[in-house]
């Protein structure tokens, strides 16, 4: 019997380390982040204000000029921009000052959260994106403090990449991307941040809906 | 009467050596007188020695003493009538018999042929000892640890982008930089093929000094992706897959952007623009061929790999922010798991 007890004791001990260390494995965080897949909420107030303003701006625009100022996605339906959940905002060609429509017209695709549409033109291709999906949250004082520095007064951080330009903002509750890459180095467009910029500010709205329920 | 005499005294002599042979046998057993400490008490005998050395030689039986000569014969004395001898001595003893020489003790029996030792157990080896723990070899350097003199990197071990495939078909490949590499414009000499930049372990190269707004990197400023050479250092060799299900939204010059269903955008550059296997506005499978890594970075060729970023929406606050996030930590990850595939 004292046997028995001595080795189960021994046994016991033996144990408790390797219990340790599968506990240990189990209850380590995983490395991994899950995808988030929050979003946030959009301001469609705000937006709806802003689409007002630029419906009447381009009445004017298209009367005085009788051209359109948005090129139609040719990838998607006008009830498809709608199917998303946040403002879809494109470019204006003639805010962007280019000589005609995009040259192979403009993609677009749709999400119910996020969209991009594209569009190439005299050698530049423009890529805007918006997005009301949380991929990541940052709550740290000092990272938050970082990410927002940068921006100017109107919220645009304007940035040169590899081969081009983007500028980035926070609207209505949403994230948005304007990219341009110019195919030839030497493209002013993709060099002056002042180009980049006015590209931002006159996106306009072209879909984009709440949700239903 | 002095030839008596001295026969007589010869005699007494005679007895008394006698005598004295007797008296040493009876309390000596035999020792020699000399020779020997007589103190010393007679060993007991020799116990089989377990000692495998070979058994001592037995010590010879002790040499029986030598048999005393037989004296000369005492020549008769003279009938000359002898003054009676004040103390007639009694007549010496005949010399007694020599006791017979001690037997010599049975030897001690042999130490029976000691069964040969069980050959001892061919022991077991002593373990070799162990060698000393050669450390793994690094693969991986931790995120951050950018190469010295070109920038502060972000120590960040997050996965922004769980789940992606490695972005090189062939996923043998190596992160590290390509301007601070072998061969690079900040590099040492020795070329692009250099072994050294196809060669472990990998580096972290987001945050690398560049003049491009990085909100994640510590300066704020900083290269946006990772650069990553592919197995060999050959030009339009190694195809770039799509890292996800998504859809081509763009394609410049050398350069395709996929956004995935989680909305991630992924934009790989230096592709060989004529070796496209993708367009504008096509859904891809993830996995699926996009394009050839090269060199390609319009007029000026820069070294052979793949810049390979990740972006996506960071909630700050109640503001949500579209930024480049560290891919390093992504990539490590996609690695492993296409190499476990492979």
């Amino acid at each position: 019997m004292t046997r028995y007890l001595a080795a189960s004791l021994i046994a016991a001990l033996l144990a408790c380390p390797a219990a340790g260390r599968a506990q240990t494995a189990v209850t380590r965080p995983p490395a991994q982040q899950q995808p988030d897949t929050n979003v946030t909420t959009i301001d469609w107030a705000a937006a709806e204000r802003d689409r007002q303003v630029q419906t009447r701006s381009a009445a004017s625009a298209s009367a005085a000029r009788s051209q359109t100022t948005v090129p139609a996605p040719r990838n998607a339906s006008p009830q498809d921009l709608q199917e998303v959940r946040l403002p879809v905002l494109i470019p204006s060609l003639q805010a962007a000052r280019t000589s005609r429509a995009g040259d192979q017209g403009m993609l677009v695709f749709p999400n119910e959260d996020f969209y991009t549409a594209s569009m190439t033109m005299d050698g530049l291709l423009v890529e805007v994106s918006g997005s009301r999906r949380i991929n990541t949250r940052i709550a740290d004082p000092l990272e938050a403090r970082r990410l927002r520095a940068g921006q100017d007064a109107e919220g645009f951080r304007v940035t040169s990449i590899e081969g081009g330009q983007t500028v980035d903002f926070s609207r209505y509750g949403a994230a948005y991307s304007v990219t341009l890459e110019c195919a030839r180095p030497d493209d002013l467009r993709c060099a002056d941040p002042n180009f980049a910029i006015d590209m931002a500010r006159r996106l306009v709205i072209a879909g984009g809906s709440p949700d239903r329920d | 009467m002095g030839r008596a005499f001295a026969d007589f005294v010869s005699l007494l002599m005679l007895a008394g050596v006698v005598v004295f042979i007797y008296w040493y046998d009876v309390h000596y057993d035999g020792e020699p007188l000399f020779g020997r400490d007589v103190s010393e008490t007679d060993p007991p005998p020799p116990e089989p020695d377990p000692d495998p050395d070979p058994p001592t030689p037995e010590p010879d039986p002790e040499p029986p003493l030598p048999e005393p000569e037989p004296e000369p014969p005492v020549p008769e004395p003279e009938p000359e009538p002898e003054p009676p001898a004040p103390d007639p001595e009694p007549p010496a003893p005949e010399p007694e018999p020599e006791p017979p020489a001690p037997e010599p003790e049975p030897e001690p029996p042999a130490p029976e042929p000691e069964p040969e030792p069980p050959a001892p157990e061919p022991e077991p080896e002593p373990p070799a000892p162990e060698p000393e723990p050669v450390p793994a070899p690094v693969l991986f350097l931790p995120p951050g640890e950018l190469i010295p003199g070109s920038g502060t990197g972000r120590a960040d071990d997050t996965i922004y982008a769980p789940g992606i495939r490695f972005p090189i078909e062939n996923p043998r490949a190596f992160a590290n930089s390509q301007v601070w590499g072998a061969g690079g414009f900040r590099g040492p000499a020795g070329g692009q093929c250099a072994a050294s930049n196809y060669n472990f372990p990998w580096r972290d190269n987001f945050c690398e000094t560049r003049g491009y707004a990085t909100p994640m990197c510590p300066a704020g400023t900083g290269h946006q992706g990772q650069d990553i050479r592919p197995p060999s250092c050959d030009n339009r060799l190694h195809w770039a897959v799509a890292v996800s299900d998504g859809d081509i939204t763009s394609i410049g010059t050398y350069s395709v952007r996929l956004t995935d269903d989680e909305g991630r955008r992924f934009t790989y550059l230096h592709l060989d623009p004529a070796s496209l296997q993708v367009s504008a506005g096509q859904r891809v499978s993830r996995g699926q061929r996009i394009g050839l890594v090269s060199n390609a970075f319009g007029g000026t060729p820069t070294t052979i790999h793949l810049h390979f970023e990740i972006r996506q929406s960071v909630l700050v606050g109640s503001d949500l922010i579209a930024t480049p996030v560290p891919p390093y930590a992504s990539l490590v990850a996609a690695y492993q798991e296409a190499i476990a595939e492979d």
